[in-house]
């Protein structure tokens, strides 16, 4: 009887829940899926580094339980707190507590296991997708089928349950050790709010401030952009960071009010009476979940904002990086006849072309040009110059499918990444030195040739061959054989594994600190695009879906707490606005109002870490500045945050569409 | 003297074909501007659903209200709020006030609602706090202060947009007798000095006591009507009691 009773009392209490629910089935859902990735084989086989993708999902799985269990233990203390007057009640008719938290243990245990059981549901499709979307990654076909291992469901069950008794046998014990005094008026405690006082409020919303702007400055000053990284200043910076917004937030109802409510024409303009001290005083009993929230969501969109960005320039790097299929770099004395032979066979083979780049171990205007710029410091410290001859020039343009060039006696051309043209004046570079003649710029090039690390760093220069020959200075012994071929098709991670066996392995005595010692290296340095495609892809794959997974889980848990807090309140709403309805407001400014305040609430936690975001992109700027400027930095940014909001409405939207069910019964 | 308020054959059914429940049968009667109205009645003698009737937030199921020359009944649903802050005071039982709000805002908020200047607001607020002797207890929130305060300050939300018919239900209900009778009297006060019409509705005889007239209710019909005219107050009271007793002597709990 009395288990019929809570039930039917849980399911009215249901629909202030139904968005904790979703959230509930969202994450196990979640959790389902990428054990399942897990556990798959077809995901596996694709590359030999999917290896590291299950690590990885192992440790993302640990936090995002431990994550849920912080969220579900939230959540039962507002259900608890919203029915202890029910168990109060049951209390004091002489029911024994033990029999109540049974009921209380019981009842969750229901809705959690069908939150389970549904989440297991979604899962099983959200593997299937994802599955699809990393085979079409790896351009593989999939078709869709079940091969979902019982060890997946049973580790999400584990995951599951261990939550589960963590956070009931906490809330049984609440129950247990509550008196029945507290029980029964655990509702009132909540209205014993007093106004703050105002001046140490706002002293605390300054330091809040200018704590954040010390942080902004030493970030930037720990992010150089030589490349040096001092982290210790960054752990400072973010620690300031954190305390700057939790302090903020703290702070932020105290000034909120004042602003609102100080000034009495714009106290008593329209409702804002009314909504600010709504709000703020929703806010001040929320504050440190706030801080928190805000927190969390602040790293989210940097963090997504890096990975992104990172993603983008490790592509664009690929692209700039590997013209041909198969590069090779070698010795001058090295025999490469077998390597030849293993290209010449492998499917798809279309040219092959071997080739010399001379080195000049003397500066030249253009290496000292750039040095003066920033990024390209690091690059240009031990710098040679690399010059390549124009008929092997002209060959390889042919081989990439580029048209030849004339050049003109006494002439040279420059071959820079397209990203660095930007730092160069053409006025300096117009009459260089190289070697013991002077030589006039024809043109700058951007092509991809290979000019960032395999042909030169950055960019190589193009000589005519006679020039080259007649100068003896060229023939030093830092000169590079390279050899290029070209294919029709992206080559298999197998050929990359044959060619380098095929690598032939020397002593070479070398001196490390001060002593003699025999190293064994490779006489030749291969590549392959197919290889490397294949590694950064996998490595993109992992770390994006990770970096999504984590991302999704942060979002949806901050929306749920907010919807939960606000729903939570919802009879008392419907009392506030039950009575404007009385006063003579209509009910499209009820609904109006309830949906300011519903927006304004979702958005607080939200405008900082878009600000603040915003702000840590500049100093950040400088990780990627060889690769990548700014505004691409920025419209990813915006990317993320965009799409954060998207989730996030809906939660918006799900709240305000219950919230209003609610108080216009 | 003119009709304020004057009800026409009002009846009010619930339920379906099946099973018909009169809350009110049928009523008619009229209030005169500056009158002081109770509705007595026993707990489910249909008295709050004819407040509420008047009050714009149920609607009849037959039969005409008019306050003033303005038939409610026939008011448009989108028409109805504007009538309501406009012409309508409310006092609640159980005070109804905002708790994140002050004493101050609380009453403010009739004026905001009506989009009147801060002039106005702020004048207007003092001078009544002042009338009903909450004025130091305007910057606290409702938590901060007694029962007796929050109904002074509900009254004053009622009366402070200066409405034509001022509508309590039971509001020395949540109240000690002491702060009821400083309720009352303040009431009282307000029908004298500045001819505000009101219509309570009570169970309790001595709340009833301050009218000028008090109708009975009983079954959804009207049972009977005495005029205080002019006797004391203790003669008054002995009449509604003798009313009871005929009525069937129970008025609910609170004698």
């Amino acid at each position: 009887m009395l288990f019929k009773l809570s039930l039917r009392n849980a399911k009215r209490q249901a629909k202030d829940y139904i968005i904790y629910f979703c959230t509930m089935v969202l994450i196990i859902a979640l959790l389902f899926s990428f054990t399942a990735l897990m556990f798959s084989d077809d995901i596996m086989q694709l590359s030999q580094l999917m290896k590291e993708f299950k690590t990885a999902i192992i440790f993302v799985n640990v936090f995002v339980v431990i994550v849920m269990g912080f969220l579900m233990n939230y959540i039962m203390k507002f259900m608890l707190a919203k029915r202890s007057k029910e168990f109060g009640i049951y209390s004091i008719l002489g029911i024994e507590k033990k029999q109540i938290s049974h009921i209380y243990v019981l009842e969750n245990l229901i809705i959690g296991v069908i939150a389970l059981i549904l989440g297991i549901a979604i899962g099983m499709l959200l593997y299937q997708l994802f599955t699809a979307i990393i085979m079409n990654l790896f351009e593989q076909t999939y078709a869709v089928h079940m091969p979902i291992k019982i060890e997946t469901i049973l580790l999400t069950i584990i995951y599951f349950c261990v939550i589960f008794v963590l956070v009931l046998y906490k809330s049984n014990r609440k129950i247990k050790k509550t008196k029945d005094y507290d029980l029964l008026y655990a509702e009132r405690k909540n209205e014993n709010s007093k106004l703050k006082k105002k001046r140490g409020n706002i002293f605390v919303f300054c330091v809040a401030c200018v704590l954040c702007v010390i942080a902004f400055f030493i970030l930037q000053q720990a992010i150089k952009s030589d490349g040096d990284v001092n982290m210790g200043a960054i752990c400072i910076a973010i620690v300031l960071f954190i305390v700057g917004i939790y302090l903020f937030y703290i702070s932020f109802s105290v000034c909120l009010s004042k602003f609102f409510l100080e000034n009495k024409k714009r106290k008593y303009q329209d409702f804002n009476m009314f909504l600010y001290r709504n709000l703020s005083f929703k806010i001040n009993t929320n504050s440190i979940t706030m801080g928190t929230l805000a927190t969390l969501l602040t790293i989210t969109f940097v963090g997504l904002t890096i990975g992104g960005v990172i993603q983008e320039m490790i592509n664009l790097e690929m692209e700039i990086q590997y013209p041909f299929e198969v590069e090779i770099e070698f010795e001058p004395d090295v025999d490469t006849t077998h390597l030849e032979e293993k290209i010449k066979q492998e499917k798809g083979f279309l040219e092959l072309f071997e080739y010399t780049t001379y080195e000049i171990q003397e500066e030249t205007q253009i290496s000292k040009n750039l040095q003066n710029i920033g990024p390209y410091k690091q690059y240009m410290e031990y710098y040679t110059e690399t010059v390549l001859k124009l008929s092997d020039y002209n060959h390889l343009r042919k081989m990439l499918g580029l048209s030849e060039i004339q050049l003109e006696e006494g002439k040279y051309i420059l071959q820079i990444v397209d990203f660095a043209k930007k730092y160069l004046s053409e006025e300096q570079i117009k009459e260089v030195q190289i070697g013991q003649n002077n030589y006039i710029l024809q043109q700058i090039c951007t092509e991809n040739m290979g000019q960032w690390y395999f042909n030169g760093h950055i960019y190589f220069i193009v000589l005519n061959d006679n020039e080259i020959e007649e100068n003896l200075l060229f023939q030093g012994e830092m000169d590079g054989k390279k050899l290029v071929a070209s294919f029709s098709e992206t080559t298999s991670e197998e050929f990359f594994d044959s060619l380098q066996q095929l690598v032939e392995k020397e002593n070479r005595v070398m001196e490390i600190n001060g002593e003699i010692v025999s190293v064994e290296t490779d006489t030749a340095y291969v590549t392959t695009k197919g290889n490397r495609l294949m590694e950064t892809r996998t490595t993109l794959t992992i770390f994006s879906f990770l970096l999504f997974y984590i991302a999704l889980i942060f979002i949806i848990i901050s929306a749920t707490i907010l919807a939960v807090q606000q729903l939570h309140d919802a009879e008392k709403y419907r009392k506030n606005y039950d009575l404007l309805k009385k006063l003579g407001v209509e009910k499209e400014k009820i609904e109006e109002l309830l949906w300011e305040q519903l927006f304004i609430y979702f958005l607080l936690p939200v405008v900082i870490p878009i600000i603040l975001g915003f702000i840590i992109m500049f100093p950040l700027e400088q990780l990627f500045i060889t690769v990548i400027d700014i505004s691409t930095i920025l419209l990813y940014f915006l990317k993320v945050v965009t799409m954060f909001l998207v989730i996030y409405m809906m939660y918006l939207l799900a709240t305000y569409v219950e919230l209003r069910k609610i108080i216009e019964d | 003297m003119k009709n304020i308020l004057k009800l026409q054959n009002v009846q009010k059914y619930y339920g379906n074909e099946n099973q018909l429940t009169k809350a009110i049968d049928n009523i008619s009667f009229s209030v005169q501007e500056g009158e002081f109205v109770v509705i007595m009645g026993a707990s489910g003698s249909g008295k709050t659903t004819l407040l509420n009737c008047i009050a714009t937030i149920d609607t009849v199921s037959s039969g005409h209200i008019y306050l003033e020359e303005q038939d409610v009944t026939e008011l448009k649903e989108q028409n109805l709020a504007k009538f309501r802050r406009e012409n309508l005071g409310f006092i609640f039982q159980d005070f109804n006030l905002l708790d994140t709000l002050t004493i101050e805002e609380n009453i403010a908020l009739a004026l905001t609602i009506n989009q009147k200047s801060k002039e106005e607001i702020e004048e207007k607020v003092h001078k009544i706090a002042k009338e009903l002797n909450i004025e130091n207890i305007l910057k606290q929130v409702p938590y901060q202060t007694s029962g007796g305060q929050k109904q002074r300050c509900a009254a004053a939300r009622a009366i402070i947009h200066e409405p034509k018919l001022i509508l309590a239900d039971e509001p020395t209900g949540s109240l000690d007798s002491k702060n009821a009778t400083e309720l009352l009297e303040i009431l009282n006060n307000l029908n004298r000095k500045h001819h505000t019409t009101i219509l309570m509705v009570t169970h309790d005889p001595y709340s009833a006591s301050y009218a000028n007239r008090i109708l009975f209710l009983k079954d959804g019909n009207l049972f009977n009507e005495i005029i205080r005219g002019e006797k004391s107050k203790q003669e008054f009271y002995q009449e509604i009691l003798d009313v009871i007793s005929i009525l069937g002597g129970d008025m609910g709990n609170a004698i």
